[in-house]
């Protein structure tokens, strides 16, 4: 008598680890109706499915890591990844996250140094723009407060947003790589200088179109500091005196934050929620 | 045989016997633009839980009634139902107020690792009583009825003792959940186990059919077998006409979905298929009526 759980974690790893070849399970294909043969034929359309699918996923996920290591390798590098590190969730715009490291981290890909940083900035792309839609908020509601009341408020940032820190030219390789018209896409590229720095970047997909932003070590520390619901003032302490309202306004104009609400003690908030 | 048909006109038919379209994302510009006449549209719900696509489906749903049709929930899944999925599922359903949602007698997870398939279950007394678990879970949590379909499948386990007709007449008594008539799924699997498709057909529990569905499918060619591949990448084969024609005798007029997934075509080419379809309703639908006059 086979149990209905022994069998799924049986066939779980028949199909992703490509057991049928290697390892085989033999018990597993002793299951199946038919002569030896013909069940592993019977498996093996289900695994090439389910290979074939997340291979898929992970394409559409990280198609600029694709361009970057070519079709075949990133095929080849998705069916060990797979292997490893399944989806956690049905919807396979999730599928992924650790994708990038185990990518970079392969001994074939370590002379591309950029490769994690590109990956991780992909998937930053990826959730935001699939982040729950919100209205940001403009520059003109800190027009009406008195400097005492802006002081208090604290910020709540655009679900799309997200702040990454890459040590390699990210951006510029991402944007170029994803150009559609080849001898263009090959002019950019070859423009790109590999060693060149890295930089801070916000995400974001607050006004259309997600953007990587960068950000001076500054404005990234102060945004930062926005994001985790410190008050307006004291955030201000982090960031140049010279530096704060410009970069306040191009939060506001990229569209960072949702709202902004003066700050109250935990009691008088949850107090505030009920009533709103 | 009329019997069976009358029966099967519930007062609560949300949506009437139409032609309707998969709809893909690739279509999605097109089908905006020629805003085509189509009864329904039916989307893989994993695919708009969020993002631009989900946008897109709500602009969609002010004007066709909408199916939600999942491939991720896992029914058959041993260790039970992904609660933060289900709610997702919960969360759309409220949002687009599907005319139908649907799910497929398989499962595709195991220990929270998602394989992104249909896979086969054995068809004991313990996956029956997995299965209904977990469609009685999924309804509870959808405050709607579920079309459950039968499955394309490769292979079948040799402990397997229910016929997949019993299966699911057992999964409607148990749950009160619907059913799904794919009849490419039925001419692939008869294909691939050396069954016939009329009598699985005929074995069928036609009051509980929602919806059918049709589609293409392709023939792998190997050393070991041949196998029918449920490919939704081609027309829908003759043979597949034929049982739907069949079914159209047997159960009346139902809901009707095209589906087509990979290599799609223009939009007008299943579009097309759906209108062969609305006729074959047509026909079947303008002989009821003479009969119920007669009556």
């Amino acid at each position: 008598m086979t149990g209905l759980l022994d069998l799924q974690r049986r066939l779980r790893a028949a199909l992703l680890d490509g057991g049928l070849d290697g390892g085989e399970d033999r018990d597993l294909t002793s299951l199946v109706v038919g002569a030896p043969e013909m069940a592993r034929t019977r498996l093996a359309v289900y695994r090439n499915n389910v290979r074939a699918t997340l291979t898929t996923a992970l394409k559409l996920n990280f198609p600029a890591l694709a361009r970057l290591v070519g079709t075949e390798f990133f095929a080849a590098s998705a069916a060990r990844f797979l292997a490893v590190s399944p989806p956690g969730s049905a919807d396979l715009h999730e599928y992924g996250e650790t994708f990038p490291a185990f990518l970079a981290n392969l001994p074939s890909t370590r002379h591309l140094v950029f490769l994690g940083d590109v990956g991780r900035l992909e998937w930053a792309a990826g959730r935001a723009l699939h982040a729950p839609h919100a209205t940001p908020i403009g520059l003109a509601m800190l027009a009406a407060l008195t400097p005492e009341q802006q002081a208090a408020l604290r910020f709540l940032p655009h679900p799309s947003l997200s702040l990454l820190n890459v040590t390699t030219p990210a951006r510029a390789i991402w944007e170029a790589v994803l150009t559609p018209e080849e001898e263009l896409r090959e002019q950019r590229l070859a423009a790109i200088d590999p060693g060149a720095g890295g930089e801070n970047l916000a995400v974001l997909h607050a006004c259309g179109e997600v953007v990587a932003r960068p950000l001076s070590p500054a404005a990234f520390a102060f945004a930062q500091a926005l994001i985790a619901g410190a008050p307006f003032a004291e955030a201000l302490a982090i960031i140049p005196e010279g530096e704060a309202s410009a970069a306040l306004g191009g939060f506001l104009s990229d569209g960072f934050f949702t709202a902004a609400i003066p700050s109250l003690s935990p009691e008088e908030e949850s107090c505030h929620d009920r009533t709103y | 045989m009329a019997m069976t048909t009358k029966a099967m006109r519930r007062d609560n038919d949300p949506i009437p016997a139409v032609a309707g379209i998969g709809l893909r994302l690739p279509h999605h510009a097109a089908f905006a633009a020629e805003r085509p006449a189509i009864g329904f549209v039916e989307v893989h719900s994993e695919n708009y839980l969020s993002g631009p696509a989900f946008a897109d489906l709500v602009a969609i749903r002010a004007d066709y009634p909408v199916s939600l049709h999942s491939v991720g929930l896992s029914l058959g899944s041993a260790d039970g139902l992904d609660r933060r999925h289900l709610a997702r599922l919960a969360t759309l359903a409220h949002e687009i107020a599907p005319v139908l949602i649907s799910e497929h007698l398989a499962w595709g997870a195991v220990d929270h690792a998602f394989l992104a398939d249909l896979l086969p279950l054995p068809l004991t007394e313990e996956s029956l009583a997995v299965v209904a678990r977990n469609v009685a879970h999924a309804q509870d949590a959808l405050g709607q009825r579920l079309l459950i379909e039968n499955p394309a499948t490769y292979l079948q386990f040799r402990h397997s003792t229910i016929p997949e007709p019993e299966f699911l007449a057992a999964l409607v008594a148990e749950t009160g959940c619907g059913l799904i008539l794919d009849l490419n799924n039925i001419f692939v699997s008869a294909a691939n186990h050396g069954f016939a498709a009329e009598r699985f057909l005929e074995a069928m529990p036609g009051a509980a059919i929602g919806e059918y569905h049709l589609a293409g499918h392709n023939v792998l060619e190997s050393e070991a077998a041949t196998l029918l591949i449920d490919s939704h990448d081609r027309p829908i084969a003759s043979g597949v006409w034929a049982l739907f024609e069949m079914a159209l005798t047997r159960f009346g007029p139902r809901p009707t979905l095209i589906e087509w997934d990979q290599a799609l075509p223009p939009l007008a080419v299943l579009l097309a298929e759906a209108e062969t379809a609305e006729r074959l309703i047509g026909a079947h639908h303008h002989s009821d009526h003479q009969h119920d006059r007669a009556a």
